[in-house]
């Protein structure tokens, strides 16, 4: 129980995929401008990586390990990482329309995130348990998603701030990310103790 | 050595086809049906995806409009003629009339009617010159690095001797190049019934003396324009002329105020 929940709060607030691992920094700054698609964008994400953990730890374990082939595995969770993200992109379009549209490009972006492949790798690297790879897998997702709503959040502030013209945009919210991961920084002696 | 390449080659097979089929399976149960008039509207539209109807590109007009049975602002670089077809293919009146607007360069100093403060070394850039402090002694007016002939869709504006020049026959109205012009001379305004745009050349909101120390184009606000014709369309605020374009004239009056101007700062262009 104790090592579970380290595995939560490591990957939540200690190992952060975005701000300590630079994991899937593409939709961190792309979806982040809106609070409301930001906390879409960051469910999509914990579903699909609790999923994904899931799916590619069966894979890799009762596939891969027996048949003595784990060098495929990139191939393998390319292939489950990707089918999966098309099947909640369909989901989703079919379900909720405004999410979708909110979501737009960055949804099929999920399918090519190293955040989740990221996560599979990790999960087998560690060699985690299937109990421990899922909730690995959402301690991640909540992770990304707590970074991305709080990123979203001091964007839609920055809106109303006076930016010097040659900072606003990109700039800027990559200054931003920078003081964010310096404060995550912070966390890093919360579990050692 | 050959066994495991049979394994690999055969379980990553039957991986594949396995979520092939989950996926065309998902296909077949979630397919959302779509409007085929998106489609025919969005052959219709030019496909620039200027963004000037107020969405995201032509896609998103098209489905807003199929959606709402609307018009909205209209396509504008499409204008009347694509906005009729459209309003065909909803079945509904084309009254929304798509503004006739063009954009106008409020600076007409090219190199050398105004005076350089230094040379720009830094990032060809209009942003981070003026970071910088501007190049210019004037600081109102244009920089000349073309931050607006990078964003323009349809190349109609270019950069002659550090004053950017829009070609009237290209402009479409978009106004993306007034979104990015950090020194905002750049403004999207109505040509006239006959087809002129009017326009003040001139940014520099300061005393008639400095602006004639820094640039031999620019407007005084001595008012001239304000005077010379009856219910004039133009208005002098912190030293600057500008026109009011609800309030604009006949071209016989209009053309007092232009031979009048002392400075020259008023401009006309025949666009249509």
């Amino acid at each position: 129980m104790k090592e579970i929940f380290l595995i939560f709060i490591g990957a939540v607030l200690v190992n952060n995929f975005v701000l300590s691992y630079f994991l899937g920094i593409c939709p961190f700054l792309g979806v982040s401008n809106r609070l409301e698609s930001s906390l879409g964008m960051g469910m999509a994400v914990t579903f699909v990586m609790s999923l994904a953990a899931a799916i590619t730890w069966l894979f890799y374990y009762l596939i891969l390990v027996r048949f003595h082939i784990e060098f495929l595995e990139y191939v393998v969770f390319i292939l489950v990482i990707a089918s999966l993200v098309q099947i909640v992109e369909m989901f989703i379009k079919k379900y909720s329309p405004p999410l979708y549209q909110a979501l737009g490009i960055y949804l099929p972006l999920i399918t090519t995130n190293c955040a989740i492949l990221g996560l599979a790798l990790f999960m087998v690297l560690r060699q985690y348990n299937f109990v421990q790879s899922v909730i690995f897998g959402f301690a991640t997702g909540l992770g990304f998603m707590l970074v991305l709503v709080a990123m979203a959040g001091i964007r839609e502030e920055m809106d109303f701030s006076d930016i010097p013209a040659a900072f606003k945009g990109a700039p800027i919210v990559l200054i931003t990310a920078g003081i964010l991961a310096l404060a995550f920084m912070g966390f890093s002696g919360l579990i050692s103790g | 050595m050959m066994d495991r390449v049979l394994v690999s080659v055969i379980s990553l097979g039957v991986m594949g086809l396995f979520f092939g089929l989950v996926l065309s399976l998902a296909d077949r149960t979630l397919a959302v049906k779509q409007d085929e008039r998106v489609k025919k509207i969005l052959d219709v539209l030019p496909g620039i995806n200027c963004g000037a109807c107020g969405f995201a590109g032509c896609r998103a007009f098209a489905e807003a409009a199929v959606r709402e049975k609307k018009l909205f602002g209209g396509c504008i670089p499409g204008g009347d003629a694509v906005n009729k077809k459209i309003g065909e293919l909803l079945g509904i009146e084309a009254t929304a009339k798509a503004p006739a607007k063009k954009v106008v360069v409020l600076c007409s100093a090219e190199e050398g009617s105004k005076k350089r403060s230094f040379d720009w070394r830094g990032v060809n850039s209009c942003l981070s010159a003026r970071l910088a402090g501007g190049i210019y002694d004037c600081k109102y007016g244009c920089l000349g690095l073309g931050d607006c002939v990078k964003v323009c869709p349809v190349g109609a504006l270019k950069v002659e001797k550090g004053l950017v020049k829009v070609d009237y026959h290209k402009c479409i109205g978009c106004g993306k190049c007034v979104a990015v012009c950090p020194q905002g001379v750049l403004k999207l305004v109505d040509y006239t019934r006959e087809g002129y745009l009017y326009w003040v050349g001139c940014n520099n909101r300061e005393e008639a003396q400095k602006v004639r120390k820094e640039c031999a184009e620019g407007c005084i606000g001595g008012g001239i324009c304000t005077k010379i014709i009856k219910d004039s369309p133009f208005v002098i605020e912190n030293n600057l002329s500008s026109l009011d374009y609800e309030k604009i004239q006949d071209p016989v009056s209009m053309n007092i105020a232009i031979e009048k101007c002392p400075a020259h700062c008023i401009k006309k262009e025949k666009v249509v």
